[in-house]
């Protein structure tokens, strides 16, 4: 069968895939079309027509021009007829609004329904300034901080809102940030965090909306929509921060490749988020002065979209070690990441987003070879220490898979595996993990053509809980700075778990949800399948750092679920073992 | 074509206008947001707000040659999303989608699920809706480019490189069917 044969049986085979549904109930939606009909008359009769204006012109007639001309008739008529005394003057003049007011009401006038007169509101906001502004590129990971000035009269208290709108006469909204204000005239600092970016490809642009929101009554106090404040959609972005070198190993050149120094390796961690765009290449430089410039050293690794640890192994020279092996401060270490166009040829920088694009080889391979490994559970017998792993392998027919210390000694058989998706699960000796020593195990996935790494620092008690729970926190990691999007945190969250053999298999699920004042938050979560026995998980989880620290009240809720799959028959049955939430409130000091 | 966006012209100032436009949408609406959300109850709130925000709306809809269905479509998703962000806490909605556990329990409990369905679990989100909208949505490129709000092109790359990883899916859990097969 041809490549489009395969095509357009597949195309078939969805189409027959497609999932039946129950026809819509005949009552709601004959219910439902008389609402929607009665609505649209409503609609239609609250719109201007000509015969609406005669009638609001009749209106006015009635109860503003009677009144007047009635009011000028009886003020000629006392013109006419000089006053006796100044007295007499004084009280005619004090008396004629009083006149005036009493006469607007005549008697027997037909004022009609919905005629109300509108009263203006006094309530007001605008934006005083705004960061990022308006025609910088947002990323999925911004947070606009909106500076509003508001003079809110009309009631004690109201809700001031910021929205981010986007779309089709900007009807889809992007992003919320409120804080409750009281009357009177003020400024509120209000973070909006561009929360759907799903929804946002590149090109689309943002605006916001502007509101004054009665809570109470649900009403809309104020609007405003400053359309002329846009900004442009970057949905590709990408950050990376060394967080973790190694110590340098002695490294022989394949061949007989003469050097005139030695050689050694060092492995470099690198924490990275990748959005928007499946894979792009991580670059670890190294930069030394040298006589006559600065010499730069590069290596790369590919990454795919999400957020994970990479390790990258460095070459350098002898000379750029001091004596008790860590790098020179001469030699500055720095992480970006680069983008490959397939279709240009080019590669663009897009972290951090003006840094010069290494040439040729430096420049890192074409994507074209997403290899990938992922550490999954780590489990601890008597004996050994399992370590599942997940590939995935494109670059070549085989690669193969090692498990590495921190030192690059191998600390499992390597294997050889063949192109696709796998998962399998690897032993390493338990003694190399010793009491108060942490370890690192970094995945190595080599198939001569690419290198894709993945690393995970564990201690012996990770393995122990306090009590007899199944479910408990080993450890968590919390990256900032610059190894994370502004502002955001990176928690590495490494999960110990207790699976009794009674089951089959299991997961654990983690749902994340943070809320920052007012302003709005966000949430997520994710999974990971493990087998019965005594392990532990990393999960990577983004939070806002002001969701950790309480500013602005922030608060954050994390949860872990462990379930249990056992198999009686023909039927597989989950429950859910254990729940878990760590608190996090303190986990970053308040700035 | 042309008789649709007269009926819209039309449906601004005639409800009976648009009376027609939701008898010509409302089951296929209705049939989305159903197999979307998987709950006949919440697929009924959902529909009942896309159309009441089309009639809203409507005096600010352009039509610009492409189905007004795919309007409410776009409409409808937008009330997925907002539905499934008020649910998401601890109840994802869209679990039967996205979840690899709930995959592992499908594959396990509905044997008689078709493979093409399970693979197509196994895709991200954002392959499976592309899918599922041209497939089983029956849309075209540029109603789905309204629809996810990106050019007609990018529709067309999306859905190629989504079919190619549907592709990949089903050849990968080949030998698993096949297990099934001979062991039944």
């Amino acid at each position: 069968m041809s490549r489009q044969d395969e095509y357009k049986d597949l195309e078939e085979r969805l189409r027959q895939a497609r999932p039946s549904t129950e026809p819509s109930p005949p009552a709601w939606k004959n219910n439902l079309r008389a609402q929607l009909m009665e609505k649209a008359v409503a609609m239609n009769q609250e719109k201007i027509t000509p015969g609406r204006i005669l009638a609001a012109a009749g209106a006015f007639i009635i109860l503003i021009g009677i009144p007047l001309l009635f009011w000028f008739i009886q003020g000629s008529m006392n013109q006419s007829q000089p006053l006796s005394s100044g007295a007499a003057a004084e009280a005619v003049a004090t008396a004629l609004p009083a006149t005036t007011q009493e006469k607007t009401a005549v008697p027997g006038a037909l004022i009609p329904e919905n005629t109300v007169t509108p009263v203006p509101l006094a309530d007001d906001a605008w934006i005083v300034s705004v960061e990022p502004p308006p025609g910088a590129p947002l990323t999925p990971q911004s947070i606009l901080t909106f500076t509003v000035g508001y003079d809110l009269q009309s009631v004690a208290a109201a809700q001031l809102q910021v929205k981010l709108v986007t779309g089709e006469n900007e009807g889809i909204g992007v992003g919320t940030g409120e804080t409750a204000v009281s009357q009177g005239q003020r400024t509120a600092v209000i973070p909006v965090p561009l929360a759907d970016m799903e929804i946002l490809a590149d090109g689309d642009e943002v605006s916001a909306q502007l509101l004054l929101v009665n809570p109470g009554a649900e009403r809309l106090l104020y609007l405003d929509m400053p359309g002329e404040m846009r900004w442009p959609v970057q949905t590709t972005s990408a950050t990376a921060a060394i967080v973790r070198v190694g110590p340098p190993a002695p490294f022989q050149p394949p061949g007989d490749t003469p050097t005139d120094k030695p050689i050694f390796q060092i492995d470099i961690t690198a924490a990275y988020t990748l959005t928007g765009s499946a894979e792009a290449i991580l670059v670890i430089n190294a930069a030394q002065d040298v006589a006559g410039g600065v010499a730069v050293t590069s290596a790369t690794t590919p990454i795919r979209e999400g957020s994970d640890l990479v390790t990258t192994t460095l070459t350098l020279p002898a000379d750029a070690f001091a004596t008790d092996g860590t790098l020179l401060p001469a030699v500055t270490l720095s992480a970006q990441v680069n983008q490959y166009n397939a279709e240009t040829g080019q590669y663009t920088n897009l972290y951090p987003g003006d840094a010069e694009l290494p040439q040729g080889e430096a420049a890192g391979p074409p994507p074209e070879s997403p290899d990938i490994v992922r550490i999954g559970a780590i489990m601890l017998d008597e004996n050994s220490l399992n370590v599942s792993l997940d590939y995935h392998l494109e670059s070549a027919p085989t690669a193969t898979l090692t498990l590495e210390d921190a030192a690059a000694t191998a600390v499992a058989e390597p294997l050889t595996v063949a192109a696709g998706d796998d998962n399998l699960t690897l032993p390493i000796t338990a003694n190399t993990l010793q009491a108060g020593m942490p370890l690192t195990i970094t995945a190595v996935l080599d198939s001569g053509a690419a290198q894709t790494t993945d690393s995970r620092t564990l201690r012996l008690n990770d393995f122990q809980s306090d009590g007899a729970e199944d479910l408990w926190i080993a450890h968590i990691d919390v990256i900032t700075g610059t190894a994370v999007p502004a502002d955001m945190a990176l928690l590495q969250v490494t999960v110990g778990y207790r699976l009794g053999q009674e089951f089959s298999a299991g997961a654990i699920r983690y749902s994340v949800r943070h809320q920052t004042g007012n302003a709005g938050g966000g949430g997520g979560g994710g999974g990971e399948q493990l087998s019965p026995g005594l392990g532990i998980i990393t999960f990577p989880i983004y939070l806002p750092q002001s969701a950790l620290t309480g500013e602005y009240d922030g608060t954050v809720a994390l949860q872990f679920e462990l379930t249990g799959t056992a198999v009686a028959g023909q039927n597989a049955d989950s429950q859910v073992l254990s729940t878990l939430t760590p608190d996090l409130s303190q986990l970053l000091p308040e700035s | 074509m042309q008789d649709e966006a007269q009926l819209v012209q039309q449906a601004r100032h005639d409800p009976t206008a648009f009376g027609q436009l939701y008898d010509r949408y409302v089951d296929r609406i209705y049939a989305y947001v159903q197999r979307e959300t998987g709950d006949t109850a919440v697929a009924q709130d959902i529909v009942s707000a896309t159309f009441e925000k089309a009639l809203q709306n409507l005096p600010r809809y352009e039509w610009r040659g492409v189905s007004f269905g795919a309007w409410l479509y776009k409409i409808a998703r937008n009330e997925i999303r907002m539905q499934y962000r008020r649910q998401k806490w601890f109840a994802p909605l869209q679990d039967r989608f996205f979840s690899d556990a709930h995959v592992e329990r499908a594959v396990q409990q509905q044997e008689e699920q078709d493979a093409v369905r399970q693979a197509l679990k196994r895709l991200s989100a954002r392959d499976q809706e592309i899918l599922r909208l041209h497939f089983f949505e029956e849309l075209s490129h540029a109603e789905i480019s309204i629809v996810v709000n990106c050019s007609t092109r990018n529709v067309a790359v999306r859905l190629h490189r989504a079919l190619k990883r549907l592709r990949r899916k089903l050849a990968d859990s080949a030998p698993e069917v096949m297990c099934d097969v001979t062991s039944g």
